[in-house]
C-alpha cells in the first residue's frame, strides 16, 4: 500500500531533496516530516503546492476522532454542515475536493459531500491536502484539491495498540490497532467501534439535537515482498446507524429521522521493480457504499419514506515509473472507472464509464530548481473527452523557496445532475436530472401535475463538465530562530458551473428543477501560515487567509443595477460594495495552536483556536445574490484543548472540545457544545 | 386547479344569481397615497380559495362578490389573480417589472395582459414573478425591486410584496406562519 500512496504522490508533484527539517513538527514531536515516497524520502517543507500536512502525533495529541474536528483547525480549510460535513477549499464547495484513502477515491456522495465523519482519525498515519487543480494528476472533482488519508501500516515488528475513550456527555469509543511482520508477510488489522447516545440542546422543546448512533469500522492492510514483485491488499469496511430519533428543528415540529451507512472497499496491486530505479505498478480497486435514510415530518412514518442508495466503483490503473537521469523523472499510466448507481430517488441510470491516460515529467535542470509537468487526458461515456495539463515548480535559495503552480481541473456532471428524480414530499417540489426530464416532464404533465413549464426548460440540453483554471504563487521564508514564513496566493476561475433551476411550476404551486450550465466564478486569496519554536519545549504555530468568492454573472447583474436588496424595510438598488460574494465563504479566516512539552511530568499540553469572519449563510432575500442584507452566519470563535500523558506504554488524554460552547441549531447543526472527552491509548511493541 | 377556480367561479355565479344581489359596483377611490396592507391571509388553512381585495377602496371583497368587478387583485398561497380574463369579469391588467418602487412615476401604457389560460398576469414560478423560493431554506422571499404595475381602467397601480410570512420578519423560516401578504400600493389616475 505504501507505493500506491508513493506514486500518486508523486504526481502530486511531491519531489523534494533532504533539506530543511520541518521544526514545528520536529520540536512537537510529530514524528516524521515526510511524506512516504518510493526512491527517497521527501520533505514536506519542500513541496511545489500549497499542502496542509497533518501527522499521527498531532492527531493523537489533539483528541480528535473525526476528520471533519482536526481539519476545521487547519488554514484554509473549511468544515460546512449540510449532507454532513464537508470541505471548502479555496472558497470551493466539498464536491470539488476529491476525497482518497490510501490513495484510492471514496465515492457515497449526498448532494456532492462526502461526509467527513466517515473517517475515524485513530487508524490515521498522516493526511495530506493538497490544494489547487494544479497539484495532482486526478480526474474528475479534484479541482479544488485533494485530501489523501493516509492509514498506519505495518512496520517490521508486531505492535499493539488498545484504545478506548468516553465522551462527556454522549459518547464512547473502543477499539485496538495489531500489525507485524511474519514470514515476509506484513500485517495490520484495525476495528474500532463507536456508540453516542446523541444530545439534546433544549429539554424544553420537542425532539433531541442529534440522535443515538453506532459506529463501526474495520481495515485490514497486507503486503507481501517476492523478489522484484511486492503485492499489496487493503480492505476496508465502514458501518454507520442512526436507528431513529425525533431531531428538534428551530420552530415548528420535529421530524423523525433514522438511518444506515455501510462503505466496503478493497484493493490489490502488484508492483515490479527493475533496475535502474524502474518501476510498474498494476492496482485494482473496488469500492461500494450503501445508505438509506428515512426522514419524515411529523410523527407519522412508514417504510415507503425509506430511501435506499448505492453505488459502486471499479478502477484499474497501471503505472509505469521511469527515471532517465538525474535530471528527469517521467511517470506515465492509464487506467479505467466503472461507476454504477441505484437509488429509489433516481431514475435506472446507465453505468458511468471514463477511461484515462496520465504523463508526469519531472525535471531538475539544476540543484535548486524543480518542475513538474504533466497532463492527464479523460474520456467518458457522458461527457466526451477533457485534456487537463498542468506545471507545478519550486526554487530553493538558502533562506527562501519560491513556488507556482498552474492547472486546469474538470468535473463531470455527476449522477445527479443527469438522472436524480426526486420529489420531497414535505415540501413537494421536484428536481429532475437532465437525462431524464424530458420523459418525466410529459408523464407529469399527463398527470396533470404540471401547470407550467418555464422560459428556463428550454435551456436544459446536454450538460457540459465544470471547467476550472487554477494559479498557485508562493514563497516560504526561513526568518531564522527556527521560525518560518509561508505565503501563498490562489487564484481559480470556474466556468460552465452546473446550476439547479426552476424549469416548471407544478401544479401544487412548487416547482420542479433540473440543471444548466451558466455561472462562472472566481475565488482568490491569500494564505499565511507562520512556525515559531521558540525554545525545545514552546512552539507556536498561526495562520490566516483571505478569500474573494465571486459569482461573475451576479456582480455583472449588479452594475446594470439589475439587482435590488431591502435594507430596514426600504428596497435599494443593489451596489457592488453590498456584494458578499458567494454563499458559505467567510472572507476572513485565522487560526493559532501553542503546543508545551512538560517534559518532567511525561506531558504535553496542546491549545487550538480558530476564527471565520461572518459568512452569508441564506440568501434571505431572494434576489439570488449572496448581498450584506440576507442572514449571515456570525463571526465564529472556537478553541480546544487537550492534555496528554505518556509513560512507557500508557498515554492518557483529556480534552475538552468547544471550550467557549458554541451551539446552535441553526447554524451548527450536530454541534454538542462544550464536551470532553478522556481517553486512554496503550501500545506494545 | 383553474377548473376547480372555474367551478367556484361558476358556483357563485349561480349563487348571485339565485338570491338575485345586484352587483357592488366599485366606486374607485383614487389616491396618491401610498397604502401598506399588513399580514392578508391568503388561503392560510391551504382549501384552495382566494383571498380578495380592492385596491380602490382599500378593503377585502367578500368571497360572495368573487363574480363581481369589486375586486382587483385576489390572492392563494403564492398565486396573485387580476380581475379580468379567465379571472374575473373586471378589466384589470397587469405585468412585472423590475424597479424601485418610489421611482417608477410614470407608468408604462402598455405591456399589460389579463389573466388568460397560458399564463397569469403576474407570473407565477419562483424567479418569474414577485417571489424566488429559497431551496436551501424552503422560503418565499418578496424579491426586492420586482414590481406589479396595473391597468385599473380609468387608473394605474403599483405594488410592492413586502413579505409572505405573517408579522413580515426579516429573516423568515421554513416553519413561520405563511401566506400572510404584506405589500404596499399606489393607485394614480391616468
Amino acid at each position: 500500500m505504501k507505493s500506491i500512496v508513493t506514486s500518486l504522490l508523486l504526481f502530486c508533484s511531491v519531489w523534494l531533496n533532504g533539506q530543511n527539517a520541518n521544526y514545528y513538527s520536529d520540536t512537537l514531536g510529530l514524528g516524521e516530516v515526510v511524506v512516504s515516497a518510493s526512491r527517497t524520502e521527501k520533505k514536506a517543507s519542500d513541496l511545489a503546492l500549497p499542502a496542509v500536512l497533518i501527522y499521527g502525533k498531532q492527531i493523537e495529541l489533539s483528541g480528535f476522532t473525526q476528520l471533519n474536528e482536526i481539519l476545521a483547525e487547519q488554514t484554509g480549510l473549511m468544515i460546512s454542515e449540510d449532507h454532513g460535513s464537508g470541505i471548502q477549499i479555496q472558497g470551493f464547495d466539498p464536491e470539488y475536493t476529491m476525497m482518497l484513502v490510501d490513495g484510492e477515491p471514496m465515492i457515497g456522495r449526498q448532494a456532492g459531500v462526502i461526509d467527513l465523519k466517515r473517517i475515524n482519525l485513530r487508524n490515521v498515519a498522516r493526511i495530506e491536502v493538497i490544494k489547487g487543480s494544479g497539484s495532482c494528476l486526478y480526474g474528475s472533482d479534484a479541482m479544488a484539491g485533494v485530501i489523501n488519508i493516509i492509514t498506519k501500516s505495518p512496520g517490521e515488528e508486531l505492535r499493539l495498540n488498545v484504545f478506548g475513550g468516553q465522551a462527556l456527555p454522549q459518547r464512547s469509543d473502543i477499539g485496538f490497532n495489531i500489525g507485524g511482520k511474519n514470514a515476509g508477510l506484513g500485517w495490520q488489522l484495525f476495528a474500532n467501534y463507536e456508540h453516542s447516545r446523541g444530545f439534546d440542546l433544549d429539554p424544553n422543546a420537542d425532539g433531541i439535537a442529534l440522535g443515538r448512533s453506532r459506529t463501526g469500522s474495520v481495515q485490514l492492510k497486507n503486503y507481501y515482498q517476492l523478489g522484484d514483485y511486492k503485492l499489496q491488499s487493503n480492505l476496508r469496511y465502514y458501518h454507520n446507524v442512526f436507528p431513529g430519533d425525533f431531531y428538534q428543528v428551530n420552530e415548528g415540529r420535529p421530524f423523525y429521522s433514522a438511518s444506515k451507512t455501510a462503505d466496503a472497499s478493497g484493493s490489490i496491486s502488484v508492483e515490479r521493480r527493475f533496475n535502474k530505479g524502474i518501476k510498474t505498478q498494476f492496482r485494482l480497486y473496488a469500492s461500494q457504499y450503501k445508505a438509506s435514510a428515512v426522514l419524515v415530518e411529523g410523527t407519522s412514518f412508514s417504510d415507503d419514506n425509506n430511501l435506499p442508495f448505492s453505488q459502486q466503483l471499479l478502477n484499474p490503473e497501471f503505472q509505469f515509473d521511469y527515471p532517465y537521469s538525474a535530471k528527469s523523472y517521467f511517470v506515465a499510466g492509464a487506467g479505467a472507472r466503472f461507476e454504477r448507481l441505484q437509488s429509489a430517488n433516481y431514475s435506472a441510470v446507465p453505468g458511468m464509464y471514463t477511461q484515462y491516460l496520465f504523463a508526469q515529467w519531472q525535471y531538475r535542470p539544476w540543484e535548486q530548481m524543480e518542475i513538474i509537468s504533466g497532463a492527464r487526458f479523460d474520456k467518458g461515456n457522458w461527457f466526451g473527452s477533457r485534456l487537463n495539463p498542468k506545471i507545478s515548480f519550486i526554487q530553493k535559495w538558502k533562506k527562501i523557496k519560491l513556488k507556482g503552480s498552474y492547472g486546469y481541473g474538470f468535473k463531470t456532471p455527476d449522477f445527479r445532475q443527469l438522472y436524480l428524480n426526486f420529489t420531497n414530499t414535505a415540501v413537494g417540489y421536484s428536481v429532475l436530472g437532465t437525462e431524464v426530464i424530458g420523459r418525466e416532464i410529459d408523464q407529469l404533465g399527463q398527470s396533470g401535475q404540471v401547470a407550467n413549464r418555464l422560459a428556463a426548460f428550454d435551456q436544459v440540453g446536454n450538460l457540459a463538465p465544470e471547467i476550472s483554471r487554477s494559479l498557485n504563487l508562493g514563497f516560504s521564508l526561513n526568518l531564522g530562530k527556527k521560525q518560518i514564513l509561508d505565503v501563498n496566493a490562489f487564484h481559480n476561475h470556474i466556468e460552465n458551473l452546473i446550476n439547479a433551476v426552476p424549469v416548471a411550476q407544478k401544479s401544487n404551486g412548487q416547482f420542479l428543477y433540473s440543471y444548466v450550465n451558466f455561472r462562472s466564478i472566481v475565488t482568490r486569496g491569500l494564505e499565511l501560515n507562520y512556525t515559531y519554536n521558540f525554545t525545545q519545549n514552546w512552539s507556536l504555530k498561526a495562520g490566516g487567509q483571505y478569500l474573494q468568492a465571486r459569482d461573475n454573472d451576479a456582480r455583472k447583474r449588479v452594475s446594470a443595477g439589475e439587482v435590488f436588496l431591502r435594507e430596514n424595510g426600504q428596497v435599494r438598488r443593489m451596489q457592488l460594495t453590498d456584494d458578499a460574494g458567494l454563499i458559505g465563504r467567510s472572507p476572513y479566516a485565522a487560526n493559532a495552536s501553542l503546543s508545551h512539552s512538560l517534559k518532567k511530568l511525561n506531558s504535553k499540553i496542546y491549545l487550538r483556536w480558530y476564527w471565520r469572519s461572518p459568512y452569508p449563510f441564506v440568501d434571505s432575500n431572494g434576489n439570488e445574490v449572496a448581498d450584506t442584507q440576507d442572514e449571515f452566519f456570525p463571526s465564529f470563535h472556537n478553541i480546544n484543548l487537550s492534555y496528554q500523558w505518556e509513560r512507557g506504554p500508557v498515554a492518557l488524554s483529556l480534552s475538552i472540545r468547544n471550550v467557549l460552547n458554541n451551539n446552535s441549531l441553526r447554524y451548527l447543526p450536530g454541534n454538542p457544545g462544550r464536551n470532553f472527552y478522556l481517553s486512554f491509548n496503550y501500545k506494545i511493541k | 386547479m383553474k377548473n376547480r377556480f372555474f367551478l367556484a367561479l361558476a358556483a357563485l355565479v349561480v349563487f348571485a344569481a339565485c338570491t338575485k344581489e345586484e352587483p357592488n359596483i366599485a366606486v374607485p377611490q383614487l389616491s396618491e397615497e401610498t397604502i401598506q396592507v399588513n399580514d392578508l391571509p391568503a388561503d392560510t388553512g391551504s382549501t384552495n380559495q382566494y383571498t380578495f381585495y380592492s385596491l380602490k377602496s382599500q378593503q377585502l371583497v367578500a368571497r360572495g362578490d368573487s363574480a363581481s368587478a369589486a375586486w382587483d387583485i385576489a390572492f392563494q398561497g403564492t398565486t396573485i389573480r387580476v380581475n379580468g380574463g379567465i379571472s374575473g369579469p373586471g378589466s384589470v391588467k397587469a405585468q412585472m417589472i423590475s424597479g424601485l418602487f418610489y421611482e417608477l412615476v410614470s407608468f408604462p401604457e402598455g405591456g399589460y395582459s389579463e389573466d388568460a389560460e397560458q399564463a397569469l398576469a403576474i407570473p407565477s414560478g419562483s424567479g418569474n414573478g414577485w417571489y424566488s423560493y429559497n431551496q436551501e431554506a424552503h422560503t418565499i422571499n418578496a424579491i426586492p425591486g420586482r414590481l406589479i404595475l396595473l391597468d385599473l381602467g380609468t387608473a394605474y397601480g403599483k405594488i410592492e410584496i413586502i413579505s409572505y410570512y405573517k408579522g413580515a420578519p426579516e429573516n423568515p423560516t421554513s416553519a413561520s406562519p405563511s401566506r400572510y401578504y404584506t405589500f404596499k400600493y399606489q393607485i394614480v389616475n391616468k
